[in-house]
């Protein structure tokens, strides 16, 4: 499974999103699911799926799917 | 059964753990099994040394993180090395603190920005930081010092009073928020403690202090530890967004 498959599961599941929902256009608190709760829960699975840890900065900025891309990519993260 | 102290297996990081209660909070937990991430601002030397020594004493990890509790980089700095070296966190310490006395009038800024920055703001940025490590693996615990006069305000300690009872309400607050996530947090409320800190007071502030405690006698920082692995341990599982005084009845 690809990067970006793997960031979308995250994000649909961490999210808990309909199956059927655009991720990749989703953007923080534009959906009622990804509210500071569900942010958090977003931030704990990716660290998880990845094994890396975000800095505060990152945290805050992780505000769209490409964003989360951009920010596993400064991890290292990639295909 | 297992002792419920027993802390075989745990990752604890102790913040000012170089001396005083932090010293001994790293000493008790280290015996109790726990493999202990040792953080300090001066002389990491003295932590490297600390380490070093407890590794060789127990052989298990332990680890010297020297760093600045109140600069969030370094904070980061340090939770991503620990992540690094030790995968997980389940027991913070968040004790390093900084005590400038002065009255009404002679606060200057710079002792403001220092006390608040390494007393609230420090342990605001560790909170936050251990609490992602912590839900990583389940759960944890928190200990944050605060004192006895954050409860009850003492004459010339504005400052460092303010400091500690702002800890109390990151700690309550904290414990609401962390609870769900099986992450208790809660807080030791020392008294006085006979500490390189508490040395430097003046022989009558240290005077009237004695006539104020209960039990006559000046803490040990043994005193604090036992009750720092009481909240650490599993003997404490149910209890969260607690102050608990260690201060032998000692009257403000």
């Amino acid at each position: 499974m690809s990067i970006h498959q793997r960031l979308k599961k995250i994000f649909q599941e961490a999210l808990e999103l309909p199956k059927e929902m655009e991720v990749e256009s989703l953007g923080y608190r534009i959906v009622p699911q990804w509210d500071s709760v569900g942010h958090m829960r977003l931030v704990a699975a990716l660290e998880s799926e990845f094994d890396i840890l975000l800095t505060t900065d990152e945290i805050l900025d992780l505000s769209t799917f490409k964003r989360g891309l951009e920010i596993l990519s400064s991890h290292g993260v990639v295909d | 059964m297992a002792s419920l102290t027993d802390l075989s297996g745990k990752v604890v990081l102790v913040t000012g753990g170089r001396r005083g209660i932090g010293r001994a909070c790293v000493d008790l937990l280290a015996a109790q099994g726990a493999s202990v991430a040792i953080n300090g601002l001066h002389e990491p030397d003295v932590l490297a040394e600390m380490a070093a020594g407890l590794q060789e004493q127990y052989s298990r990890p332990f680890w010297a993180f020297p760093g600045d509790a109140a600069d969030p980089k370094a904070v980061t700095q340090l939770y991503q090395e620990l992540f690094k070296r030790a995968g997980r966190l389940d027991i913070l310490v968040a004790n390093a603190g900084v005590m400038e006395d002065a009255l009404v009038g002679m606060i200057t800024p710079k002792q403001s920005t220092h006390t608040l920055g390494v007393n609230v703001t420090g342990v605001i940025n560790h909170i936050q930081a251990a609490a992602r490590l912590m839900q990583r693996n389940g759960g944890g615990s928190i200990v944050a010092m605060t004192s006895i006069v954050g409860r009850f305000g003492n004459k010339g300690q504005i400052l460092y009073s303010a400091s500690k009872a702002a800890v109390i309400g990151a700690v309550l607050s904290a414990s609401k928020e962390l609870a769900g996530q099986n992450i208790r947090v809660n807080a030791v409320a020392p008294g006085f403690i006979d500490t390189d800190m508490t040395a430097s007071l003046p022989i009558a502030a240290r005077e009237k202090m004695m006539a104020a405690i209960g039990m006559k006698r000046i803490g040990h920082v043994d005193d604090v530890a036992r009750v720092v692995l009481f909240l650490a341990s599993d003997l404490s599982a149910y209890i969260t967004g607690q102050i608990l005084g260690v201060d032998g009845g000692m009257v403000l």
